[in-house]
C-alpha cells in the first residue's frame, strides 16, 4: 500500500472514532510509530479542528476534539461522554468475570488472546461466573434475551468485537485478540480514581485512634 | 631515632589508636572530632604523620596514606560480605600470584610451572563461576520467571533478583583490579591471566548485568502497572455494587473538557470515486466487468402482467344531490315565471341546514359555472351600495336572477 493511500485510511480510521493499536492494524500503527509520519497526520487533523493522542504507554492512538467551541461539538462530546460512562460498568463487570474465570491477577492486556471454548468451559464450571454473566446480559452494554450461557457469551463477545475491544480470529471464530482500545478504558479508570472518591473494600481502613489528653 | 624506630613508632601509634582511625575512616568524611578525650591522641598521630590539620578549617583529617591502607584492607573484607566466593577466589589469585613471582625470580622453574597452572585454573574458575551467574540471572528475567503466573510472586521474584543483581555488581566493583595489575605487571603470563582474560569476564558481567537490571526495572514497572488496574477495575466494581447507580460526575459539562473525553464523534467519511484516478482504472474495469447481463432475480420473476388496456366503460350518470337540485330550480322558476327571482325570497326552498349566505354562493356559484349558452338566458344583478369610507368594498344585499 502507498503512503498516501495508508495517510488517507489512517486518517478515515481516526474521524470515524476508531483507535489503531499493533494488534488491530498493525501497518498503520507501524506508520504510526514514525514520528514525523505521526506529526503529519496531527497537522492534518489540526486542520479540521482535531488531533492524534495516544494512550498511555503509546498503546493506542485516536482523534480528539483540539477545542470545544460550538454548540453542535459541545454536544457530540456529550454524547460520547455519557457513551463512554455508560458502558463503564459493564465492563468493568466483565473484566473482573473474565479474570475470575481465567484465574488470573491481571486483568485482560491489549494483545491478549480469549478463547471461547476455554471460556465456556469456565463458566460452566462456576455457577457463579455464569451468574454473573446472565446479570451482565440483562441490561446496558451487553443487553440480550438469551437465556444459554453459551448464547450469552457470543452476544458479550460480538458486541465486544463491534464496540472495538476485541478482534475476532477469522479464522476459527472462537478466537479473540484484545486490542489497544482497553488501555483507553484503564486510561479512564486511572482518571475517575484521580478524580472521584471512589470506596472500596480493598483500600486499607485507618482506624480512629483516641487522641492522648 | 633510627628509621626502625620511626617505623616501629608508627605501626604502634596506627595500633594504640586503630578504633578512632576506623571509626574517622567509616564515617565518609575523614575527619577526627576534636574533643578532649582525643586531644592527646590527635597530637600523638600529627606528630607521627598519620593524620593531617586541614589549612582551610583547621579540622584534623586522615592523610591519604592511612586512607588508602585502609581501602586496601576493607575491600577485601566488604568484598567478602557481598560474595564470600569471589572475596576468596581472588585472595587465592594474589595469593598464587605472589607465589609464582617468588618461586620465577628465584629460579625454581618447576615449582612456577606448577604454580601458573593452578593459577590459570582458578581464573578460569571464577570467570566461569562469575559468567555462569550472571548468564543463569539473565535466562531467569528472560524466561519471565518461568510458568509462575501469579502477580505478587512474580513481583517478589523480581524484587529478589534485582537485589542479588546489585550485590553481584557491587561485589565486582570491589575487585581490586590495581593490585593485580600490580602483581601481573612484570611478567607476560600473568598479565593474560590478569590484566586481559579476568577483566573481560567481568566487562561481559558487567553489560549482562547491567541489561538484567534494565529488563527488571522495565518488568517491574509493568507488573505494577498490571497490577493497579486490576486494583482498579475491582475498586469501581464494588463501588457500583455498593453505590447502585453511581455515575461520575458530568466531564463534558465543564467548560474545560479533558482530553480523554474529547474525543470524536465518529464521523463517516463519504466521497464519490475519483474518475481521472489512474490508479482506478482497474477497479473501475472490475466494476464494469462484474456489470450484470441478465435482469436481476426480481425482474425475472414469472407473473401475470396487468393489462392496461382500456375496456368500453359504461357511461354513469351522476345523481344531483339535494342542494344542487334545489339550486337549480330556482333557476327553472325564473325561466317559467319570465320574472326576476331573488335570492333571499328563494332561500325558502333550500335545504335545511343550509346557510343563507351558503346559499346566496350557490346561486352565483351555478350561473358562473353554467354553460355560455344556457347563461344567455339569465341576467345576474346584486342589489347593494359601496362603503362610505373603504369605496373598494360593494355591500350586496341580495342576489337577483332575472330572465335576459
Amino acid at each position: 500500500m502507498t503512503t498516501e493511500n495508508q495517510f488517507c485510511r489512517i486518517v478515515e480510521h481516526l474521524l470515524a472514532g476508531g483507535f489503531i493499536c499493533e494488534y488491530s492494524d498493525e501497518a498503520a500503527y507501524a506508520y504510526l510509530s514514525v514520528d514525523t509520519r505521526r506529526s503529519d497526520i496531527d497537522s492534518y487533523l489540526r486542520k479540521i479542528g482535531r488531533c492524534l493522542y495516544a494512550t498511555e504507554g503509546t498503546v493506542a492512538f485516536y482523534a480528539a476534539y483540539t477545542s470545544i467551541d460550538g454548540n453542535d461539538r459541545r454536544q457530540d462530546v456529550r454524547s460520547q461522554f455519557r457513551e463512554t460512562i455508560n458502558s463503564l460498568e459493564p465492563l468493568c463487570r466483565w473484566l473482573r468475570m473474565l479474570a475470575s474465570a481465567l484465574q488470573s491477577e491481571a486483568t485482560l492486556q491489549p494483545g491478549d488472546v480469549l478463547r471461547q471454548g476455554e471460556l465456556l468451559g469456565a463458566l460452566g464450571e462456576a455457577t457463579a461466573l455464569s451468574e454473573d454473566l446472565a446479570a451482565l446480559c440483562r441490561s446496558g452494554l451487553f443487553y440480550s434475551k438469551k437465556l444459554a450461557t453459551s448464547e450469552q457469551l457470543e452476544v458479550v463477545l460480538a458486541k465486544l468485537v463491534d464496540q472495538g475491544y476485541l478482534l475476532r480470529n477469522t479464522a476459527t471464530g472462537s478466537l479473540f485478540t484484545a486490542t489497544g482500545k482497553w488501555s483507553y478504558l484503564y486510561d479512564v479508570l486511572e482518571f475517575i480514581h484521580t478524580h472521584e472518591t471512589i470506596s472500596s473494600d480493598d483500600e486499607p481502613k485507618e482506624e480512629q485512634v483516641d487522641l492522648p489528653l | 631515632m633510627s628509621s626502625t624506630e620511626t617505623g616501629i613508632r608508627a605501626l604502634k601509634g596506627l595500633a594504640k589508636h586503630a578504633e578512632l582511625l576506623v571509626a574517622a575512616y567509616e564515617s565518609g568524611s575523614r575527619l577526627i572530632p576534636e574533643t578532649e578525650e582525643n586531644e592527646s591522641s590527635i597530637r600523638e598521630l600529627l606528630q607521627l604523620r598519620l593524620v593531617d590539620r586541614q589549612a582551610d578549617d583547621g579540622a584534623i583529617r586522615l592523610n591519604t596514606v592511612v586512607t588508602s591502607l585502609l581501602d586496601h584492607s576493607l575491600k577485601t573484607q566488604r568484598l567478602k560480605m557481598f560474595s564470600a566466593d569471589i572475596g576468596e577466589a581472588l585472595e587465592g589469585l594474589e595469593f598464587l600470584a605472589q607465589r609464582y613471582v617468588q618461586s620465577k625470580s628465584s629460579g625454581a622453574s618447576g615449582d612456577s610451572s606448577k604454580l601458573l597452572d593452578e593459577l590459570g585454573g582458578n581464573v578460569f574458575d571464577l570467570c566461569d563461576g562469575l559468567l555462569s551467574q550472571a548468564q543463569s540471572i539473565w535466562r531467569q528475567v528472560e524466561g519471565d520467571f518461568g510458568a509462575v503466573s501469579q502477580l505478587e510472586i512474580k513481583m517478589a521474584l523480581n524484587r529478589n533478583t534485582l537485589a542479588k543483581v546489585n550485590r553481584i555488581l557491587q561485589s565486582l566493583e570491589l575487585i581490586d583490579m590495581a593490585s593485580l595489575y600490580r602483581i601481573s605487571s612484570r611478567d607476560r603470563d600473568l598479565r593474560k591471566l590478569l590484566q586481559v582474560q579476568l577483566p573481560e569476564v567481568i566487562e561481559q558481567c558487567r553489560q549482562i548485568l547491567g541489561d538484567a537490571i534494565g529488563r527488571l526495572n522495565k518488568m517491574m514497572f509493568r507488573l505494577e502497572q498490571l497490577a493497579t488496574q486490576a486494583t482498579r477495575v475491582n475498586q469501581l466494581v464494588d463501588h457500583y455494587t455498593s453505590h447502585p447507580g453511581w455515575q461520575p460526575q458530568d466531564y463534558s459539562a465543564q467548560l474545560d473538557i479533558p482530553v480523554l473525553f474529547a474525543t470524536v464523534k465518529p464521523i463517516r467519511p463519504m466521497a464519490n470515486s475519483h474518475i481521472r484516478d489512474g490508479s482506478m482504472e482497474l477497479v473501475f474495469a472490475e466494476i464494469l466487468e462484474g456489470l450484470r447481463k441478465d435482469l436481476p432475480p426480481d425482474e425475472n420473476q414469472l407473473v401475470d402482467p396487468i393489462s392496461t388496456d382500456l375496456n368500453e366503460q359504461e357511461q354513469v350518470t351522476l345523481d344531483w344531490g339535494v342542494f344542487k337540485e334545489a339550486v337549480r330550480q330556482v333557476f327553472f322558476l325564473c325561466l317559467e315565471e319570465d320574472r326576476e327571482v331573488s335570492g333571499l325570497e328563494s332561500y325558502s326552498s333550500a335545504p335545511d341546514g343550509v346557510d343563507v349566505e351558503l346559499w346566496l354562493y350557490a346561486l352565483m356559484a351555478e350561473y358562473n359555472a353554467m354553460k355560455e349558452e344556457d347563461r344567455a338566458l339569465f341576467a345576474m344583478s346584486f342589489p347593494g351600495e359601496f362603503d362610505a369610507v373603504f369605496d373598494g368594498n360593494f355591500h350586496a344585499e341580495d342576489v337577483l336572477l332575472c330572465p335576459a
